[in-house]
């Protein structure tokens, strides 16, 4: 058997890797960093960690771009091997230890991404590993060729300017790329700071960017928010600074699992709980990702986190990091930074616990629900409405009845107006994490809370009297067979406020039986037997009533009429009322007979007159 | 009519209330009523929008049941207007199209009620590939649904299915990956092949592959729902217990990620405590499952975690608090764990016959004798 080679077209490999692995050109910057970063390292680790490391940037505005660094620099050999094989990294042949902790790139093909912007990749290097090492230049194309030059050799061949671009008196490393069409946006002062700022702001070592005859700094070279005495306005600022948006506050964290620190900034506008959150997350001090899955807790919606990590894993896409301990461990010290400041404001700072309170209440809830000891802290401040008015957490712990809740807006509409009329409690739980609030209060306080059940509806309602129960006996009688055809029984009862005539009761199942019989009118033919077996299912004894209230003065005049076909058009008419007070879908007949009967009554009604 | 239908905005409904509203049943009664107002208006758009936001409502926080006897109305609307235009929430190109995508669920469904016949569930199958033909659809999500549906009932027919969806191009209707690498790592695991599963679940462990459903955790939860599930089927009640920590950690309230009655189990073995716990806080809700399979595997594990809760207890009885809605309910809240365990046995019984009647098989009766084998 043979054995054969794949070919590797790095042209297509670059077009690949600009297409799927990089999202946009803008990555040139961070892996360009990235090196320079490592080769500091390097030189760190090779000469003692006195070295101060340093990266320049000569911005020819539109045109060129000359990145510098200080770092450990590469002879001729570590070319040949790092350069001209892909996949091949200088970090590769270090302990597994210092790769994880010292070095940011593994991958060994960051340096093609600069093919993205630039046609050709000229490097001049000297390296640190020894004094009279010469200066090399590594010219390298798309596809795949490259050339290497001993520039001290040759120095007599060159310009006098590509001589003084090219100096290297001291180990480092440039890299010298030129605009490719196209790409001039990239080459530009105010796109390359800007990115220097999102993906090196938390390097160590200074950040220059030489442009038009000035020089500045990028970054502060060490993390804002820790060893140095700075104070929160001064954190508020950066963060300011960072976002571009002012913040309600700011708390630090620090995580020694994963060596994990930094900022969690407090939004100062309500959030979604469902919103995406960007956050700036930077590892071994460049910037890994803005998403924040794993690390920042989901509940954290109503911050914008500033994370400086060295000891939690990438995944290889180096958009995130692996769940394992380390990370669940730095996950909980963010946690518990959150919730400590959360607990502190409200202790502390009650005014402005209040506001907070008021802009993040609904993440605030999902919060309470996932953290038990701040649930006890919060619960006070949640507002449920209820037929007392809108009534507090604290409220509702205080309450000495049973705390009953209607689960949808429309049985809570329903029946309000019966608990209202006798001062009853009925909590509206059908808004977002309503219900679980309540549920968790009533296990936290020892609480009775349960859902609205029928025998609570039938409590609010009073027996008739035997007189009266004699009275209204042929009206009953009536109203039973009219509303048979409906699937619907009707009892007499008095009930608060006296100017609603008639109550609509309706269980789970007899909804369901409803929806079917709907669905079935519309359905193919195809759904009749499974939409039968379903029904079919249903308990027999399944149906609604309608309560007519007594002591309504329309009521007690519908007693009066002895005609069973009149009596039949005012019956169906509060019927199909009842349902429409109720929120309960009509089917078109109901819709039918409502305007039947309305005419019939402006019939009768003209008639008379 | 409820007071927010004063003025009819179904904009208004779908981007501010149902946000505002909890899932599940608030949120279907919102729904209920604005398809009953679209109809009403016979506005075409909202009408099939609010049907097909009801049916991801029940499908997605509810039990199912609602979906199964809502889509036919929207199976019938979507024939009267095949080319109604889709949604712009949505990527679909007309209604139709995107009722495929739900009509995938109620095929899910099939298999989790028994009510309805086996001649009915193949005539939705083939109803469903027929359709998929005609609009130019890869089958590949008909195969997936197929196996889904005969693993319990022919296991090598539902192999069959699996290889021929494997077999088919993914298109714009077919599920994301990460919900396709899902069911295979389940395929795997079924079949006691870990190494190829855990080679397929490493893409969504570490994120590379996540659903394309706005939980950007899905796939992930999904994943290790199934890893808990198989230690808990090969009795690793430990190795199950790390995984069911990590989902109570993550769930977000969506059904499919509930898995109170499986953590009931893994806890009946492990911390019979916590285990306690968890029945007392869901017994009233799973008393009232309406979807069958779902009761029947709860019912399943409540009887398993009674029998180790009678092997830990020294005595033959438990307090626990039920209200008078539970058919054994004492006033003194004082129960026999046997006559409990008798009671859910039953039940469970009574619906895994009803399951192997319509399948033709014994599959749900054999399982339920043997995650009780031992005599209690």
């Amino acid at each position: 058997m043979e054995d054969f080679r794949f070919k590797v077209n790095l042209g297509g490999m670059i077009e690949i890797l600009s297409d799927h692995l990089y999202s946009s050109p803008d990555v040139y910057i961070r892996e360009l960093l990235q090196n320079g970063a490592d080769a500091i390292t390097g030189r760190r680790k090779l000469q003692g960690a006195e070295v101060e490391g340093e990266i320049t940037l000569e911005i020819t505005e539109g045109k060129q771009l000359i990145f510098t660094d200080n770092g450990q620099g590469l002879t001729e050999e570590e070319i040949h091997q790092f350069l001209a094989i892909i996949g091949e990294s200088s970090k590769r042949e270090l302990k597994h230890k210092d790769l994880r902790t010292d070095y940011i790139g593994r991958f060994g093909i960051g340096l093609l991404s600069c093919f993205m912007v630039s046609d050709e990749i000229c490097m001049v290097t000297k390296s640190c590993r020894s004094e009279n090492a010469p200066v090399l230049e590594w010219k390298g194309k798309p596809d795949g060729t490259y050339t290497i030059r001993n520039l001290q050799q040759e120095e007599d061949g060159q310009s006098q300017k590509e001589t003084k671009t090219k100096q290297m008196l001291s180990p480092g490393t440039k890299v010298i790329l030129k605009a490719k069409e196209g790409m001039e946006d990239y080459f530009t002062g105010e796109t390359i700071e800007e990115l220097l700022t999102y993906y090196g702001l938390l390097l160590p070592f200074p950040i220059r960017v030489r442009r038009q005859g000035e020089e500045k700094q990028i970054n502060p070279t060490y993390l804002p928010w820790e060893g140095r005495t700075t104070n929160k306005q001064e954190l508020l600022l950066f963060g300011q600074l960072l976002f571009g948006e002012q913040f309600f506050d700011c708390v630090t964290f620090r995580s020694e699992e994963g060596n994990v620190s930094g900022v969690a900034y407090i939004l100062n506008y309500t959030v979604l709980p469902s919103a995406k959150s960007f956050h700036r997350i930077y590892l071994k001090h460049m910037m890994l990702t803005e998403k924040g899955d794993n690390l920042i807790p989901d509940w954290a919606v109503f911050t914008k986190c500033i994370v400086h990590a060295t000891d939690l894993r990438p995944t290889a896409s180096r958009e995130g990091f692996y769940v394992d301990e380390t990370l669940e461990s730095a996950r909980e010290v963010i946690e518990d930074s959150l919730i400590h400041y959360i607990d502190t404001l409200a202790e502390e700072e009650p005014e402005r616990f209040v506001r907070f309170f008021q802009i993040h209440h609904l993440t605030l809830m999902s919060l309470a629900l996932a953290t038990p000891k701040l649930f006890v802290r919060l619960i006070d401040y949640f507002e449920f409405e209820t037929t007392r008015g809108t009534m507090t957490g604290y409220d509702l712990r205080m309450c000495s009845e049973p705390l009953v809740y209607a689960p949808t807006r429309d049985k809570y509409k329903q029946l309000s107006q019966l608990f209202f009329s006798q001062d009853r409690l009925l909590i509206n739980v059908s808004y977002v994490h309503a219900l679980d609030l309540l549920q968790q209060l009533g296990r936290v306080f020892e609480k009775k809370v349960s859902a609205v059940e029928e025998w609570d509806i039938e409590d609010l309602m009073e027996d008739l009297s035997p007189e009266d129960q004699d009275e209204g006996f042929d009206f009953l009688k009536s109203a039973n067979r009219i509303l048979k055809n409906h699937d619907c029984r009707a009892e007499l009862k008095y009930f608060s406020p006296v100017q609603q005539p008639t109550f609509y009761l309706i269980d789970e199942n007899t909804l369901l039986s409803r929806q079917i019989a709907s669905s079935k009118s519309q359905a193919d033919a195809m759904f009749f037997h499974m939409l039968d077996a379903f029904a079919a299912e249903l308990p027999n004894d399944t149906a609604a009533t309608l309560y007519f209230n007594y002591r309504n003065p329309i009521v007690k005049k519908m007693m009066e009429i002895e005609e069973e076909s009149v009596l039949k058009i005012f019956i169906e008419i509060l019927y199909v009322q009842a349902l429409q007070i109720g929120g309960f879908p009509l089917h078109n007949n109901e819709m039918a007979m409502q305007n039947r009967n309305i005419l019939a009554l402006m019939e009768r009604g003209l008639s008379d007159g | 009519m409820a007071d927010w239908l004063e003025s009819y905005d179904p904009d208004w409904i779908m981007d501010e209330l149902l946000e505002e509203t909890e899932h599940g049943k608030p949120a279907m009664e919102v729904l209920r009523q604005a398809i009953q107002e679209a109809d009403r208006y016979q506005d075409v758009p909202w009408m099939f929008l609010f049907r097909m936001e009801f049916c991801r409502e029940s499908t997605f926080y509810g039990d199912g049941l609602e979906l199964l006897v809502t889509f036919p109305e929207l199976l019938a609307l979507s024939d009267k207007y095949p080319n109604q235009p889709g949604n712009y929430r949505f990527v679909y190109k007309t209604e139709a199209e995107h009722m495929m995508w739900i009509y995938k669920w109620i095929l899910d469904n099939c298999t989790d009620f028994y009510q309805i016949s086996m001649e009915d569930c193949q005539k939705f199958f083939e109803d469903y590939r027929k359709r998929c033909v005609s609009m130019g659809l890869s089958l590949r999500n008909y195969y997936a649904s197929m196996y889904g549906f005969y693993w319990q009932i022919d296991e090598a027919f539902a192999e069959e299915c699996f290889h021929k969806y494997e077999k088919q191009p993914r298109d714009s209707h077919s599920d994301c990956r990460a919900c396709e690498r899902n069911m295979e790592i389940r395929f795997y695991l079924d079949r006691d092949n870990l190494k190829k599963a855990e080679q397929l679940s490493e893409d969504i462990e570490n994120f590379r592959l996540t659903c394309g459903s706005n939980e950007k955790r899905s796939a992930w939860l999904r994943m290790k729902i199934a890893w808990m599930n198989y230690y808990l089927e090969h009795g690793s009640y430990e190795k199950a217990q790390e995984y069911a920590r990590m989902v109570e950690r993550y769930m977000n309230g969506e059904t499919e990620y509930e898995c109170w009655n499986d953590f009931l189990v893994c806890y009946a073995h492990t911390n019979i405590g916590r285990g306690l716990k968890i029945y007392k806080e869901h017994w009233k809700e799973w008393l009232n499952l309406r979807c069958p399979m779902d009761a029947c595997d709860t019912e399943k594990s409540i009887c398993i975690f009674l029998k180790e809760l009678k092997k830990a207890r020294k005595g033959d009885t438990v307090k626990i608090n039920y209200d008078s809605s539970f058919p054994l309910y004492q006033e003194d809240g004082r129960y026999k764990i046997m006559d409990l365990y008798e009671f859910y046995y039953e039940r469970a019984q009574r619906t895994a016959e009803k399951f192997d009647r319509r399948n033709g098989t014994d599959y749900y009766r054999k399982k339920l004798e043997e995650s009780l084998h031992e005599d209690v």
